[in-house]
C-alpha cells in the first residue's frame, strides 16, 4: 500500500502567510531528493534562465513506498502576462520521481 | 449556431475584426454560441480545433461563456505554445459570463504527460471559479468541475 505524505501540507498556512517566526523541520532525505531534482532542473535546455527562477514555482514533495516525488508547480501569471506569453505559467510544470535507495532519477515528466 | 466575430479570411490578414492584432494568437474558426449546455459548447470547441492542434503540436484554448438567455458559447481558439495556452478569459461577448475554459494538448510529445490536466490547469479554474476542459492527443476530453473538485472523462 502506498504511503503518501505531502511534506509541506501541514505547513502550507505558514508559507501562505509568509511568517518570519516559524521553525520548519524536515528529514534531510527530502532535501537530498530536492538537490537531485533541482540539479537536473537547471540542466533543462529549452527553459530559459529566467524560467528556471524558483520564484515562479511552488515546490511540493510527496513520498511513496519506493520513491520521493518532487513537483515543480508553476505559479499562475497575471492576465496581461498570460496574453504576452500565450500560456498560464511562466516556467514549466515538472514531476521528478526519485529512487529512495540511491537518489537516482527514475523519471521526469513535463506537464502541458 | 450563431457565429461570433468575423470570417476566417478576415482574421488572417493582420488584424482581427475586433481590432486585436494577429500573430500573437490565431482565431482560426468562427466561435459559436447557442449551445444548451456547457459540455456541448466545450465539446464542440475542442472537436473543432483538436485535429489542428495535434498536427501542429501546439495548444489552443478559449473560454466557455453563458449568455442572458441561458445558452452557452465559446471563444477562440487562441493559439498557444507546445506546452501552454491562454483562454483569454476576458475576451467574451457583452452580457455574458465566463463559466469554463477549454484547451487542447497538441500532439504526443515525448517526455510530456499529454493526457491529463496540469496543476496549473486546476489552479486557473479554481482561481477564476470556472470549469475546465482539456482535449488530448488521444481525442479524450476531460472535464474538471471546480465546485466538486472532481475530474471525469466525458468523451
Amino acid at each position: 500500500m502506498k504511503k503518501f505524505l505531502l511534506l509541506f501540507g501541514m505547513y502550507s498556512h505558514i508559507f501562505a502567510q509568509n511568517s518570519l517566526d516559524t521553525k520548519i523541520t524536515m528529514d534531510g532525505s527530502y532535501l537530498k531528493a530536492w538537490n537531485v531534482a533541482y540539479k537536473d532542473f537547471l540542466t533543462i535546455k529549452d527553459l530559459s534562465i529566467s524560467q528556471k527562477n524558483l520564484k515562479h514555482y511552488k515546490i511540493h514533495f510527496k513520498i511513496e513506498e519506493q520513491y520521493y516525488i518532487v513537483f515543480f508547480y508553476g505559479k499562475l501569471m497575471n492576465e496581461s502576462n498570460m496574453q504576452k506569453y500565450h500560456r498560464m505559467i511562466y516556467g514549466r510544470e515538472i514531476k521528478y520521481i526519485i529512487n529512495k535507495k540511491d537518489f537516482s532519477i527514475v523519471d521526469r515528466v513535463f506537464f502541458k | 449556431m450563431a457565429v461570433v466575430g468575423g470570417t476566417v479570411s478576415e482574421l488572417t490578414g493582420g488584424k482581427f475584426a475586433n481590432g486585436a492584432v494577429s500573430g500573437a494568437f490565431v482565431h482560426l474558426f468562427n466561435a459559436e454560441r447557442g449551445f444548451k449546455t456547457l459540455v456541448q459548447a466545450a465539446k464542440r470547441a475542442i472537436e473543432m480545433i483538436n485535429p489542428r492542434s495535434m498536427a501542429e503540436h501546439i495548444e489552443y484554448a478559449g473560454t466557455i461563456y453563458k449568455d442572458s438567455q441561458g445558452k452557452y458559447g465559446y471563444t477562440g481558439p487562441y493559439k498557444g505554445t507546445l506546452a501552454g495556452s491562454d483562454p483569454h478569459i476576458n475576451n467574451i461577448p457583452k452580457n455574458t459570463v465566463a463559466v469554463g475554459y477549454y484547451h487542447t494538448h497538441g500532439g504526443i510529445d515525448p517526455g510530456y504527460d499529454n493526457e491529463h490536466f496540469s496543476q496549473a490547469d486546476y489552479d486557473y479554474a479554481n482561481y477564476y471559479k470556472i470549469d475546465a476542459f482539456v482535449g488530448t492527443p488521444w481525442t479524450k476530453i476531460d472535464y474538471y468541475n471546480y465546485t466538486s473538485g472532481k475530474t471525469i472523462t466525458i468523451y
